[in-house]
């Protein structure tokens, strides 16, 4: 019989300090296990134009100046935003973000498409 | 023969302790087995299929304060191997013994350690949350599944859970009267 210990336990207190610490450090570790276990891969697009082929991640906002045109990314979004072609369609396609989709400048020969399979069902085309 | 008189009294009181020992010991096991099974018959939450409260915990951390860590450790295995053949699984088995061994080693490490700082109730929770941690291990072993992604989940569940059993365990202790522990 260990009197001794049954004695502390019974003067000890329901809760500590030490507990809460130990308590908010577990939930930060639920939040940080939860957020790295389930957390979304970041998708990429590729800029494909005449001798230049490159990766890109769709994560990281940038601007890339290309030799015709001026792509941006901005919050998971890719779009033109100035092209110095005849027709702008490359800039009328407007922003994209999903897997699959992609923005065609032919006359500069430029594309610029996101990586992955392609999780649309349809398109409505123009 | 006072001399005498005080003799026997040690004597007594030597056999009295281990008799109080066995017999705790005896006790926090069939206390232990029997809210086992009686969890076991209750239906899960529906929120998390298989999530337990996990009450019999509350044996082997008893054991550990009134008795000690040799005891305690008894009562673990005992514990694990009998649930595991009054349910008839072996897979039960193999679940319970590491994760109940690994949460046991470090509630006695903290019991040795950072108690009164830290508080009993504290204590079990990191020792449920140690035991459904290292449930995953074989877990993932026996299913062929990484269950990696449980983990979050499971934390959270031993947080409460061990909080739970941990009050219940500290409030059992606070609330026996001296007499019960042989004083």
């Amino acid at each position: 019989m260990n009197l001794e210990t049954v004695k502390k336990v019974k003067r000890s207190k329901a809760f500590t300090v030490l507990d809460g610490i130990i308590v908010a450090v577990l939930v930060a570790a639920v939040g940080v296990c939860a957020a790295v276990l389930y957390s979304a891969p970041v998708s990429t697009f590729t800029v494909t134009a005449p001798g230049y082929e490159r990766e890109f991640s769709l994560g990281t906002d940038r601007v890339i100046k290309l030799e015709h045109l001026t792509v941006r990314v901005k919050s998971g979004k890719v779009w033109v935003t100035d092209s110095d072609c005849r027709d702008h369609t490359c800039e009328h396609t407007g922003k994209i973000s999903r897997a699959g989709q992609s923005i065609v400048c032919l006359p500069n020969n430029v594309v610029i498409s996101i990586n992955g399979e392609s999780d649309l069902q349809w398109e409505v085309g123009r | 023969m006072k001399e005498l008189l005080k003799r026997t009294d040690e004597r007594k009181k030597v056999r009295m302790s281990s008799t109080r020992r066995l017999t705790f010991l005896a006790f926090s096991v069939a206390v232990a087995l029997v809210v086992a099974f009686v969890e076991s018959m209750l239906p899960s939450l529906p929120i998390a299929p298989g999530a337990k409260l996990g009450l019999s915990n509350i044996a082997p951390l008893f054991v550990l304060i009134v008795l000690g860590v040799g005891d305690a450790f008894t009562v673990m295995i005992l514990k694990c191997l009998l649930s595991a053949t009054l349910s008839g699984g072996l897979t039960g088995l193999m679940y319970s013994l590491p994760a109940g061994l690994a949460s046991l080693a470090v509630e006695t490490v903290l019991m040795l350690f950072v108690f009164d700082r830290m508080s009993i109730a504290g204590i079990s929770l990191v020792g449920a949350v140690v035991f459904n941690a290292v449930q995953l291990v074989p877990a993932s072993l026996i299913t062929g599944v990484n269950l990696i992604m449980l983990l979050p989940f499971m934390i959270a569940a031993g947080i409460m859970a061990g909080a739970f059993t941990g009050l219940l365990t500290y409030y059992t202790v606070k609330k026996l009267p001296y007499s019960v522990y042989g004083q």
